[in-house]
């Protein structure tokens, strides 16, 4: 892999941004962290690039510290992996942060790797290799790139994304098409799988020790005060312990849906080894083939829950009667339902 | 010390699952839904009266934490209805709300809660009769699963 010549490129560039003053601040990795990993580098003067790092256990979101900066101290940089990229591109589409004040150096990814060699939390079936948003693209080669169209442009739309967009351009309502072949697949899952489910939730939940870490860790989970810790309303149930941590973890992804770009993060900062992201992952990939939006590829976009189409599929809704009663309200007695439908009063 | 001990008393039967009946918190929109269930009513139509219906503005207005809240204190069933798409006394209230009502519905599932514990339908004002089936349905679907023992 181009680990050292993307280095290289990197270390070169961040100099010239700092010893031009062009930025205050370069948030990067440096050595230190547990099992060799990387931790997060606040770095202020060129003399401190050669600290810097870039390999395989650059795992931490960097993006997650715009929380505090938010480009409103002065213009700061940030090495963007691909899932850091997206996180911003979310940032900015939910106008978190001011864009101009905030030099994205992108950098390809192909994935990071634990001690032992296997796919860091997250990356496992990653198949976004390019930022999609960066002020400068470093590639796997080490070769550079600029953006076309004002900094926002990806200038190689990631495969997946691609295909997405050939499709929408093609059929007319792909959604619908794809809503209707999860449907068929989501009515068959029967009771005893979901027992399964069931248990596995609580086994892991049981580990929870309601430290707030995969909160704190997130860059989705931005509120001032989480719901979890308000009094009024007060989300927390009476039950002190499976009801309260699965409202906070259910809460949680249901506020990160179609939000999550699954960095992996909330799993690496667990100190008790919680695995419950499989749920949120299952969630992304069901925006995506549903309503078509995948989190943070598109700056300008929006995320799935906060936009609608008038066709969009009721998966799981309940049928009962005919679906289009209303068609028929003229035929009919509205009080007893009887308008040709096989409703028994 | 009543409110404790008549909690008590439904929890001994929830355990035994003699005389069991289903608590089912409803969620009605005020413009169609609520209607609909006055309708049912001023219409004398028969339903089981296992649903508590709490009135919200619009079915866009219920945050999806209510529902996980309900089922995490132990209710056994939540059912969800508003005014048909394109009906939505607010325009498009209930559009964002079938986005959110699905992708909720599939995060439950993944969690592991019976998909027939949380059911989402349109029922405008108009329609008294398909309210009471629509509970009916909810209430028999509850009944196959029994009580909710999320909260144990």
């Amino acid at each position: 892999m181009g680990f050292e010549a993307q280095k290289e490129k990197l270390a070169a560039i961040s100099g010239d941004l700092l010893s031009k003053k062009k930025v205050e601040l370069i948030l990067s990795f440096t050595s230190g962290g547990p099992e060799g990993n990387a931790v997060p580098f606040f770095m202020r003067s060129a003399d401190e690039v050669a600290e810097m790092r870039w390999d395989d256990g650059c795992m931490p979101n960097l993006a997650v510290y715009l929380k505090e900066f938010g480009g409103r101290e002065g213009k700061i940089a940030l090495v963007a992996k691909p899932c850091d990229a997206r996180a911003i591109a979310v940032y900015i589409s939910e106008g978190r942060i001011e864009r101009g004040n905030l030099y994205i150096i992108g950098i390809e990814c192909g994935g990071m790797k634990k001690k032992d060699g296997s796919a860091a939390q997250g990356c496992e079936n990653c198949g976004v290799r390019t930022p999609p948003v960066f002020d400068v693209l470093i590639r796997e080669d080490g070769t550079t790139a600029e953006p076309v169209e004002n900094g926002e442009r990806i200038v190689e739309m990631p495969k997946k994304e691609k295909q997405e967009a050939d499709k929408t351009g093609g059929a007319e309502n792909p959604a619908g098409e794809n809503g209707k072949q999860e449907e068929k697949e989501y009515n068959v899952s029967e009771y005893r799988e979901n027992k399964d489910k069931a248990a596995r939730f609580r086994e892991e939940l049981k580990k929870c020790i309601m430290c707030f870490a995969c909160r704190q860790a997130c860059f989705g989970c931005y509120c001032e005060t989480c719901f979890i810790e308000r009094g009024i309303p007060d989300w927390q149930p009476s039950n002190p312990d499976m009801g309260r941590k699965m409202m906070f973890h259910l809460g949680r992804f249901m506020h990160l849906a179609g939000r999550c770009v699954e960095c992996g993060a909330c799993e690496r900062a667990c100190p008790s080894g919680v695995n419950i992201r499989y749920i949120i992952k299952d969630i992304a990939g069901f925006c995506e083939e549903l309503y078509g939006c995948k989190a943070g590829m598109e700056p300008a976009g929006v995320s799935a829950l906060t936009a609608f189409d008038t066709d969009d599929p009721e998966v799981g809704f309940l049928e009962i009667g005919n679906k289009d009663s209303r068609e028929e309200e003229n035929s009919g007695c509205g009080l007893c339902g009887n308008s040709g439908t096989a409703i028994e009063i | 010390m009543i409110v404790q001990e008549s909690r008590m008393n439904e929890e001994s039967t929830k355990k035994s699952n003699v005389n069991w009946e289903p608590k089912i918190i409803a969620f009605l929109c005020n413009w169609c839904s609520y209607a609909g269930a006055d309708l049912a009513g001023t219409g004398r139509i028969q339903y089981p009266p296992n649903i508590r219906i709490i009135r919200v503005p619009c079915s866009g207005r219920i945050n999806p934490l209510y529902i996980i809240k309900a089922l995490a204190e132990g209710v056994d069933g939540v059912m969800v209805s508003g005014c048909h798409p394109g009906d939505c006394h607010y325009l498009s209230g209930n559009m964002y709300a079938r986005r959110r009502f699905t992708v909720l519905k599939r995060l439950l599932e993944n969690a592991g809660i019976e998909p027939d514990r949380v059911h989402f339908t349109w029922v405008s004002a108009s329609e008294g009769g398909r309210f009471a089936a629509v509970v009916k349905e909810v209430v028999e679907k509850v009944r196959k699963l029994g009580p909710n023992k999320i909260p144990e």
